[in-house]
């Protein structure tokens, strides 16, 4: 397995930018890409003079350095190579030479619409949607073997988050209108994976969060080790009240989705709106997750619109985790903090992020439902929370807690105040490490930050 | 484990000779070669034959090694196609006796995954991709170049 373990890097790390924007401004041109073609052919023409020199000293004996053997090996061998690694590495290797770049091709594809609202007849655009796969296949012919990671951003100038209050005449309440073929049409989603089937990160950010709607086998490429999926601002909904409509259609009609067996990460921006139904949530994410449950290791929530709780605990490989809990009402928040209870064993970093405008918290309620934890994951190292308002007092118990014993970096955000800290004169708290009890300084950083760091004395 | 012969004998007794492309032959069990899809495929179809196995894209030091490997997995039970897809596709890891057995020369390498493809051995194919996959990974490409 490629080692991931050692990093503890924020899960919305992204792959190097070799992407290739397909948009429906560009339909008449078809030399933009071949531009960025010869962009990175610069970079790596001047070891092509190298690349002849191995090919001279291959063919006189001499040994040939490793990457040139790779690249004179015949294309399945070398493709079963990039197999074993991640994105970034194949993007490095894209730059070793030519050869190697010729061999892999284009990396990352991106297919990017911004449709009109059109007559009404296809106000989700899907039609528009086919359109623009069809042509960004048709422009890429060559790369079919070669595309690892694709990003779709279908943005529509009927969104609501655009133009609240467009939607108003939309026959949302007539749910035989999901079941016309019309709205349930993916094939443009298909086209791209026939196209582009060895696609290993999957980037989804479609306005309406049109995924809602997709029968189980909605992901194509079961071997996605990646997939970050946008659901357009749930405010939007909450702004358009009779959108809500739809998720009583998904449950109506029995429509779920299920995660890739093979993910490794996740990061679901408010899939309340994505994947929740009727009757609450958190079965559902449950339902979503558990088909990765033992190859997620990093997993990262945007939780405008959380139910009670949203943390899985049967992740059985999760590492990383991030929740942002945004103005989630007190009693779902309340929720999650009890739910911490039961994070995941081999959980190694958590960061937890909550609305800083939501204040309405009270600490002595909170204080009062606190539950302390009884199986924190021993071998949380990161550790990092939000404003001091929003998570009161009644936290730090459990940071002082045996059960983080491991712990190595602490991050507070600027309104934990050295005073507010427990009030503590000296700026420094216990906590349990490795065994035994030592303390935690206060370094205050230029970004508002403040880093706590573990003192390996007493 | 495998003989060289100079002879190009034929075989007996479950056994099965190959010849390479620099027409030494080796006598290697047949449950050896079935390791090798090809060289079972070309058993089942000629059928009981005493005739030597032509490998012509295999030289006998690279046959050699290709059958040590053969020999000491000859028991391992075969891979489903599917399976190994999966397992080729997340994991990098490499057993302890195929890590060392691997660590030859880069030339040798690249050879033993060039055969292992010529003879159809997806587990030893496995092998050479996953060690050429860990020299590369983390690397920069300047770093790559220098390997």
């Amino acid at each position: 397995m490629s080692d991931r373990s050692s990093s503890l890097s924020p899960v919305t790390e992204s792959i190097p930018e070799l992407t290739r924007t397909v948009d429906s401004a560009e339909e008449g041109s078809d030399s933009e890409g071949d531009e960025e073609d010869e962009d990175e052919e610069d970079e790596v023409e001047s070891y092509e003079d190298e690349t002849d020199d191995s090919a001279s000293s291959a063919s006189s004996g001499a040994p040939a350095a490793t990457w040139f053997r790779c690249a004179v090996l015949p294309t399945e061998l070398v493709s079963l190579i990039l197999d074993q690694l991640d994105l970034a590495d194949v993007a490095r290797c894209r730059l070793v030479s030519r050869a190697f770049k010729a061999l892999i091709g284009v990396l990352s594809l991106k297919v990017a619409v911004e449709e009109g609202h059109g007559d009404g007849e296809y106000f989700f655009g899907f039609l528009t949607k086919r359109e623009a796969v069809r042509l960004a296949v048709a422009r890429s012919p060559r790369w079919r073997n070669s595309v690892r990671r694709l990003e779709l951003n279908f943005y529509e100038a009927g969104h609501p988050g655009q133009q609240p209050g467009i939607w108003e005449d939309l026959p949302l309440d007539a749910p035989e209108h999901a079941t016309d073929g019309t709205w349930l049409d993916r094939s443009w989603l298909y086209d791209l994976h026939e196209s582009f089937p060895d696609v290993v990160e999957l980037v989804v950010d479609v306005a309406e969060g049109a995924f809602s709607y997709d029968p189980p086998d909605f992901y194509p490429w079961k071997r996605l080790r990646r997939l970050e999926q946008h659901a357009f601002d749930a405010k939007a909904i909450v702004a358009n009240p009779h959108l809500v409509h739809l998720e009583t259609w998904i449950g109506a009609l029995g429509l779920s989705v299920e995660s890739p067996p093979s993910l490794e990460t996740l990061v679901l921006r408010d899939p309340g709106t994505v994947i929740r139904d009727p009757e609450g949530g958190s079965r559902q994410v449950d339902w979503f997750l558990s088909s990765s449950a033992f190859s997620l290791q990093k997993l990262s929530l945007s939780w405008s619109l959380a139910y009670s709780d949203p943390v899985p605990d049967r992740l059985y490989s999760l590492r990383e985790l991030t929740l942002d809990i945004g103005t989630t009402e007190i009693w779902s928040r309340l929720s999650l903090l009890r739910s911490l209870c039961s994070l995941p064993r081999t959980l190694a970093a958590f960061t937890l992020t909550v609305d800083p405008y939501t204040r309405e918290v009270d600490p002595e309620d909170l204080a009062s439902t606190w539950y302390y934890p009884a199986h924190l994951p021993k071998r949380l190292r990161q550790l990092r929370l939000p404003e001091q308002h929003t998570l009161p007092t009644a936290f730090l118990p459990l940071i002082e807690q045996e059960h983080f014993r491991k712990l190595e970096r602490l991050e507070l955000d600027a309104a934990w105040s050295r005073n507010q800290f427990l009030g503590r004169p000296d700026d420094r708290v216990q906590i349990w490490h490795k065994g035994e009890m030592l303390l935690l300084d206060v370094a205050c950083g230029d970004s508002g930050i403040e880093l706590w760091t573990v003192h390996e004395e007493m | 484990m495998a003989s060289a012969s100079g002879s190009g004998a034929a075989t007996g007794g479950g056994k099965v000779t190959l010849t390479t492309s620099d027409a030494e032959n080796f006598v290697v069990e047949r449950d050896v070669a079935n390791r090798s899809v090809l060289i079972r495929n070309m058993l089942e179809d000629v059928g009981e034959s005493d005739q030597p196995i032509p490998l012509p894209n295999v030289s006998a030091n690279v046959l050699k090694k290709v059958l040590e490997w053969c020999e000491h997995h000859k028991k391992d039970p075969e891979p489903i196609a599917e399976d190994l897809d999966d397992n080729r596709r997340k994991t990098t890891e490499i057993s302890d006796w195929d890590a060392k057995f691997i660590q030859v020369d880069q030339e040798m390498l690249f050879e033993i995954i060039l055969a292992a493809n010529y003879l159809d051995i997806k587990p030893l194919l496995d092998v050479g991709c996953k060690t050429v996959a860990n020299m590369i990974k983390g690397k920069q490409p300047e770093e790559i170049r220098k390997l």
